[in-house]
């Protein structure tokens, strides 16, 4: 019926009531979220649009957002001078695709592309703009991005806009019946106009798609276009509905924002009104024109070689080296264990080259202990979960060496400090004050520039005691009134759910036998000065923070003898002189701290004195690998740790470190499939033993949460790489830190999510290669295919083409290449 | 101690080196070498460009400290390096222009240094050293020029080697807007100070600012004095971004950071310093300096409280600097030109290292702790801040020498000292009157004000000799525009001490909509700028 009725007949106007909320709702649904700066954790951009194929998705975007999430022809013929894609490589891609072209053909096309024919979703900014100059998108743009910034602003302006406390569409609708800027930009009426609506979205939106004579088939598109002009604005608010959600309420400010998009697009028309103008707005309806375009064919074909020849080194290098390696059953002198972080490849790699004896394991790095941490003396904790999870605990900080009174002495100190610092801000600030501040305090500032600008003063900002405060796992009744936060209950962990964390996290990592004297479990952060960006650069599965405190309660739990009594019950035997150490991982310096030493037993300490010196030879042998990127390759030995550590003190260092860049691959296999290889920090490391794994939990596990996080870190950095302009954050050295949660470019506009471009490129080439997530994992093809019927999101990742999975078999001999919609192909090496 | 002696009363050595002939050979070494190191600078490629020119920036700072360190052993000093007719190229060293010197290129070699790491990588980084050098050079000959010419030359120098920063992202739209605004602004001030420097040459036949000073008193009340000072106090508040000429300022932060640090902290209170520097000058004419009064506290205030409604860091930090030039301003009007030189250089420091570290904000925020639950004020809280403040700024100020009879314009200046320090109290003592916060609340106000009085005159002593005796005979107008700026202060005070409770009022919310948006003079001129271009 669709296809014959012309999308503006007035019969299917009246024969049913579109239901137009629900399209919106569906629009509103493909908009990832964006956390704000404090926890800026990796999200797959496309994450509410795995559903679809990645390569309709390619197409989608094009005609929604006007921008290709492919790299340019330019890349590819990069790519191809440099022989990083080969002609089997190609010939594979057009295999796999079952593609009706031949390699002379795309080698030919390359050439000369062509064939970019896709038709865009239009609004009725983007139909003005291409007649006036007035340039209407940009206004509407700053006009929305201004009024976001105040509404969300937590802790900038001292004078917070009035209406705060009403849903997004009303307070906007309160403010713009005031503000008159778009009535001196020449948009007559617009207070008069915003009068006139409804006071929610849910009124709002039929009014003013009905106005803009919308069909119901293309106002799908047409909304998503809506929300792709602001998309940094969108997936915050879209951030903000899910918080929201998480904590049990139900939240529409995503469909109040795209009301007030809407409302601009009715000030526009009615401005510019005119049959041609209607008749261009909307555009091609989703499904009519997925089919594609040649050229958008021929450059995914590009980009699958790309990723095929990743795939082809990777596979060679883990065949190459199958049954090799027999890791010995003797006694380690040292388990570590580290995050699945690309970074910690790396790492890992370093520290068991340092000596024999050492075993390291990969695990998310949260230690499976879904925790809030509240530091010590402060109110707030921080979640240190994945993002997929809610924590289910509070633990506070105590200091363990101290009495009640000296806590108590030491908890007053720290709040009359704050009360001084927040009065001496406001000194700062008010706009009284401000001049008399600068009078006072100014000149003391020649110092402070003196300091920051020279980095004296301060040898490495990390941990000046990082033994000082410790989890308290028991129950914290001194602050149980606190109003301001009732999510949790202040009651640290109960006993019998530490045994059930101790033994998940033991099972799941595969630490159930032989375990060494001293077992290091290793949390990382990141260590950077005056970089907005530094949650991005910490630990993705403790929330975008630094992973130590996750560390310590796992530590702390596994040392008790009653939980080891209890885990004896469930067939865990951890010897007596077993210690378990917790450890941060600082991935700027490549520096890993110990925490609590002194609570390492006697008789331990000469294995400690030796493991202290291994880890230093670790972050050398680490820091040597990572100096060329840095730019340090010129400098070695004690040069070389000190221009490391000088970048995290640096505060006009825009790439402190390269973070999870380069990033690739995820393998979940034992140890001896990937030990001894050099895998160039581009690999995701989980240890996984499917034989050990008997009810197939732990593969489950691994499927549904580290692989999506991995798959989300993936997505963010292509996306970031392919198009920094929409999906990463642009250029840093303009940025502007709005609300003290986001980040704005110059003078305002749109939110900008994603990374900067000095995240993923070093001012000559890309530091990131855009290639989709290769999954190895090692079990058997049924058990894998097993999850991915069971869970609806694995198999959209699966089959929808956003990883690529491969299966391990015959200890590393064999792997085999997951199929499109079901079935395995064996590679061959 | 340093005091200016004019030129024919030198002690022998300083004319010995001041006689033009030494003076140009002596200079020629040095500034060759300058030359070579500028030139160095501009051939090499990208970062090497970046590092030779935070090595120049050192070195200038170096010569800046060599320069302070003359005047101090022996006093104000003239080279000229070349002379033609009127057209005279030299450096003028005093203590005024030797703590401008000093504080510009202090600031050239924090920012330029971190121009280096923060631009790595950037196409464009070696010509963005380039006009970065050029416009540090620019502003160093603007303290020390010692005429008016070269004066007049350097300054728009400096604005149009800025233009090329503020450009320096030619495909941003925003950035292109913002330095056409300043561009047409700029002009505006260069007009005035043209027009100025035609009069003065008229009136006094000279350009030469000793020359000038020596001669001012005796055309004391003409017309074409209250001309030239009224041309020099407009282009000093169109430099200097004073209302109604502010609003391409915050509209500039389309340029990298350090751009942004180096203007806010070393070229936008030029102005301040053309009054300064000319104040021997300006004094002469009481409706200049009552017009720098009222534009500068107006400007002060009206910024202040758009600041407080901006949501992001650079546009606090941008209307802030609207703001304290209009402070400044308001100083210099009241005849403290010590105290708005000591406002100037200890908010340059301030604005420079705020700029510079605008990206740790989100770690600040994390920890900073926010008062929960109060909505306003107990008026008994209110009451004893003021008190106390009012109590501590008299008591300290009377150790520094202050008396109830001293200068209307000092004790303006002090009462919105006090202003602030009840602003301080009420914070803190509204959230908890704890005896403990009592006390740490005296020691701060009363240590914060020894430090502000002890800096105070301690300016006054260095700049003693640069600085005319302004001991005006006040009328009741003078006492009319200071009681009025006075009022203005505390009504902001009041006002955002209420803030809590007056902020959902209709009346204040309409007010808050119109100030975030600076009451829309930028979107207007804006508008304006466009329409022209189009």
């Amino acid at each position: 019926m669709n296809a014959t009725l012309a999308p503006h007949s007035p019969l299917t106007a009246s024969s049913h009531k579109p239901n137009w909320i629900h399209t919106a709702r569906l629009a509103c649904l493909r908009i990832p979220p964006l956390w704000p700066l404090n926890s800026f954790v990796a999200v797959n951009p496309f994450v509410g649009l795995v559903g679809k194929p990645f390569s309709e998705v390619c197409e989608l975007m094009q005609r929604v957002s006007h921008e290709s999430m492919l790299m340019s022809v330019e890349y590819f013929r990069e790519q191809q001078k440099k022989c990083r894609i080969t002609a089997p490589d190609l010939s594979a891609a057009i295999a796999q695709a079952k593609a009706d072209t031949c390699r002379a053909d795309l080698v030919d096309w390359l050439k000369a592309p062509d064939g970019f024919d896709t038709e865009k979703v239009l609004c009725v900014a983007d139909v003005v703009n291409l007649k006036h100059p007035a340039q209407w998108s940009a206004v509407v743009t700053e006009e929305i991005s201004k009024w976001c910034a105040s509404y969300f602003d937590e802790s900038q302006s001292a004078w917070r806009m009035p209406w705060k406390k009403l849903p997004l569409f009303a307070a906007w609708k309160q403010a713009a019946m005031i503000d008159a800027t778009p009535e001196l930009l020449g948009l007559e009426g617009f207070r008069s106009l915003v009068a006139g609506l409804p006071d929610t979205s849910a009124e709002a939106i039929p009014h003013l798609l009905e106005t803009l004579g919308m069909s119901e088939e293309a106002a799908g598109d047409y909304m998503h276009r809506l929300l792709m002009t602001l998309p940094g604005w969108s997936s915050y608010v879209q951030y903000y509905v899910r918080d929201k959600a998480m904590h049990g309420t139900h939240d529409e400010s995503l469909h109040d924002l795209l009301a007030v998009r809407l409302v601009f697009e009715a000030a526009l028309l009615k401005k510019y009104d005119s049959p041609e103008l209607r008749a261009k707005v909307g555009g091609p309806v989703t499904g009519q024109a997925a089919k594609g375009s040649i050229g958008m064919r021929n450059l995914l074909l590009w980009h699958s070689a790309l990723e095929i020849g990743f795939q082809r080194e990777l596979c060679g290098q883990l065949i190459a080296a199958a049954g090799a390696r027999k890791i010995d059953k003797k006694r380690p002198a040292l388990q570590a264990v580290f995050c699945i972080d690309v970074r910690s490849e790396v790492m890992r790699r370093s520290l068991e080259s340092v000596a024999g004896g050492i075993e390291t394991l990969g695990f998310a790095g949260f230690f499976g202990m879904p925790i809030e941490h509240v530091p010590f003396g402060q109110r707030k904790g921080t979640s240190q979960v994945p993002v997929l999870f809610t924590p289910k605990y509070r633990v506070r900080e105590h200091l363990p060496q101290a009495t009640p009174v000296q806590e108590k002495d030491k908890l007053r100190a720290m709040q009359l400090g704050r009360r001084l610092n927040h009065s001496w801000s406001a000194f700062r600030t008010s706009a009284v004050s401000c001049f008399s501040f600068v009078e006072t305090a100014g000149v003391g500032f020649a110092w402070k520039l003196v300091k920051d600008g020279f980095q004296l003063g301060r040898k490495s900002a990390t941990h000046t005691c990082n033994s000082c405060t410790a989890p308290n796992l028991h129950q914290h009744k001194r602050h149980s009134h606190d109003p301001l936060d009732e999510t949790l209950p202040d009651v640290g962990i109960p006993p019998e759910d530490q045994l059930q964390l101790a033994l998940g996290a033991l099972k799941n990592m595969g630490l159930t036998s032989n375990f060494a004297p001293l077992v290091m479990i290793c949390g990382h952060g990141s260590n950077t000065t005056n970089n907005p960006y530094a949650a991005g650069l910490d630990c993705g599965a403790c929330g975008g923070h630094a992973g130590d405190s996750n560390a310590k309660v796992a530590a702390a739990i596994l040392n008790q003898p009653a939980i080891r009594a209890g885990l004896e019950g469930h067939g865990i035997h951890i010897p007596g002189d077993t210690h378990f150490i917790a450890a941060l991982h600082d991935t700027t310096t490549d520096q890993i701290t110990l925490f609590d030493t002194r609570n390492v037993p006697a008789s331990h300490q000469e294995e400690l004195k030796k493991v202290q010196g291994w880890l230093q030879s670790a972050t050398q042998r680490t820091q040597s690998q990572r100096a060329e990127s840095l730019g340090l390759s010129e400098v070695e030995g004690r040069e070389l740790s000190a221009g490391v550590v000088q970048k995290s003190l640096d505060w006009s260092e825009v790439r402190p470190e390269w973070g999870l860049a380069g990033n690739a691959a995820f393998i979940a296999a034992p140890r001896e499939r990937t030990q001894g290889l050099n895998l160039k920090g581009r690999v995701f490391l989980h240890n996984y033993n499917h034989a050990a794994d008997t009810e197939k939990s732990t593969l489950e596990l691994i499927m549904t949460a580290p692989m999506v996080v991995a798959n989300w870190i993936n997505m963010q950095y292509y996306a970031s790489t392919v198009n920094n302009r929409l999906w990463g954050s642009g250029n840093k050295v303009t940025h502007n830190v709005v609300g003290t949660f986001g980040i704005q470019q110059g003078n305002g506009g749109d939110l900008q999510a994603g990374l900067p471009l000095q995240s993923v490129h070093d001012g000559e080439k890309w530091m990131h290669e855009p290639v989709r997530l290769s999954v190895f994992i090692e079990a058997n093809r049924a058990d894998i295919d097993a999850v991915i019927a069971k869970h609806e999101s694995v198999s959209q990742l699966v089959n929808n083409g956003w990883v690529h999975l491969f299966a391990i078999e015959d200890e590393g001999h064999s792997i085999l290449r997951h199929l499109a919609g079901g079935g395995w192909e064996a590679v061959l090496a | 101690m340093v005091r200016f002696q004019p030129p024919q009363n030198m002690p022998p050595l300083l004319s010995l080196i001041a006689a033009q002939s030494i003076s140009a050979t002596a200079m020629a070494a040095p500034l060759a070498a300058v030359l070579l190191l500028f030139l160095h600078g501009l051939l090499a490629d990208g970062r090497t460009a970046a590092i030779n020119v935070a090595r120049i920036a050192k070195t200038l700072l170096v010569g800046a400290a060599l320069a302070a360190g003359l005047v101090w052993a022996v006093g104000p000093a003239e080279f000229v390096l070349a002379a033609v007719g009127p057209f005279k190229l030299g450096f003028y060293f005093d203590a005024l222009s030797v703590m401008m010197l000093v504080l510009v290129n202090f600031l050239g070699v924090v920012v330029t240094r971190y121009a280096v790491n923060y631009l790595h990588g950037d196409p464009g980084q070696q010509r963005f050293s380039r006009w970065l050098l050029l416009t540090l050079g620019s502003v160093s000959l603007l303290v020390v020029s010692p005429n008016l010419l070269m004066f007049g030359v350097a300054w728009v120098a400096t604005s149009l080697s800025l233009h090329k920063l503020l450009t320096f992202y030619p495909e941003r739209p925003g950035a292109m807007l913002a330095a056409r605004k300043k561009f047409i602004v700029s002009r505006i001030g260069d007009v005035c100070l043209l027009a100025a420097m035609v009069l003065v040459w008229r009136v006094f036949g000279t350009w030469d600012f000793q020359e000038i000073f020596a001669a001012s008193a005796a055309h004391h009340g003409e017309t074409s004095m209250s001309w030239i000072c009224g041309l020099l106090v407009a282009a000093a508040l169109i430099k200097s971004a004073q209302f109604p000429f502010h609003s391409w300022l915050p509209d500039t932060l389309e340029t990298p950071t350090p751009v942004s640090a180096l203007m806010h902290a070393g070229i936008i209170n030029a102005g301040g310093f053309l009054v300064v520097r000319l104040s021997p000058l300006i004094t002469q004419s009481p409706g200049a300096l009552n017009a720098l009064a009222l534009v500068g506290a107006f400007t002060a205030l009206f910024a202040s409280v758009i600041m407080m409604t901006q949501t992001s860091i650079k546009k606090s930090l941008a209307w802030s600097t609207v703001a304290q030039m209009g402070f400044m301003m308001l100083q210099c009007g009241l005849g403290a030109f010590a105290l708005a030189m000591l406002h100037l250089v200890a908010h340059s420091l301030y604005k420079a290292h705020a700029f510079l570290s605008s990206g740790s904000i989100v770690n600040i925020a994390k920890s900073a702790w926010v008062p929960t639950g109060r909505t306003s004020a107990h008026p008994v809280v209110v009451l004893a801040s003021m008190l106390v403040a009012v109590v501590v700024g008299c008591g300290v100020g009377a150790l520094f020498g202050l008396r109830i009879d001293s200068d209307p314009g000092q004790l303006l200046l002090i009462a919105v000292f006090v202003m602030a320090l009840a602003y301080m109290l009420w914070t803190l003592w509204s959230s908890s009157l704890r005896l403990r916060l009592f006390g740490w609340g005296l020691l701060v106000t009363v240590a914060a004000t020894a430090v502000c009085l002890a800096l105070h005159s301690g300016f006054d002593h260095l700049l003693a000799g640069a600085l005319p005796k302004y001991a005006p005979v006040r009328s009741g107008l003078e006492y009319a525009v200071m009681a009025f700026v006075g009022l203005l202060f505390l009504g902001v005070l009041v006002f955002q001490s209420q803030l809590p409770v007056w902020s959902a009022r209709p009346a204040f919310a309409r007010f808050y909509v119109h100030a975030s948006n600076g009451f829309y003079l930028g979107t207007l001129f804006g508008r304006y700028v466009q329409k022209r271009n189009a």
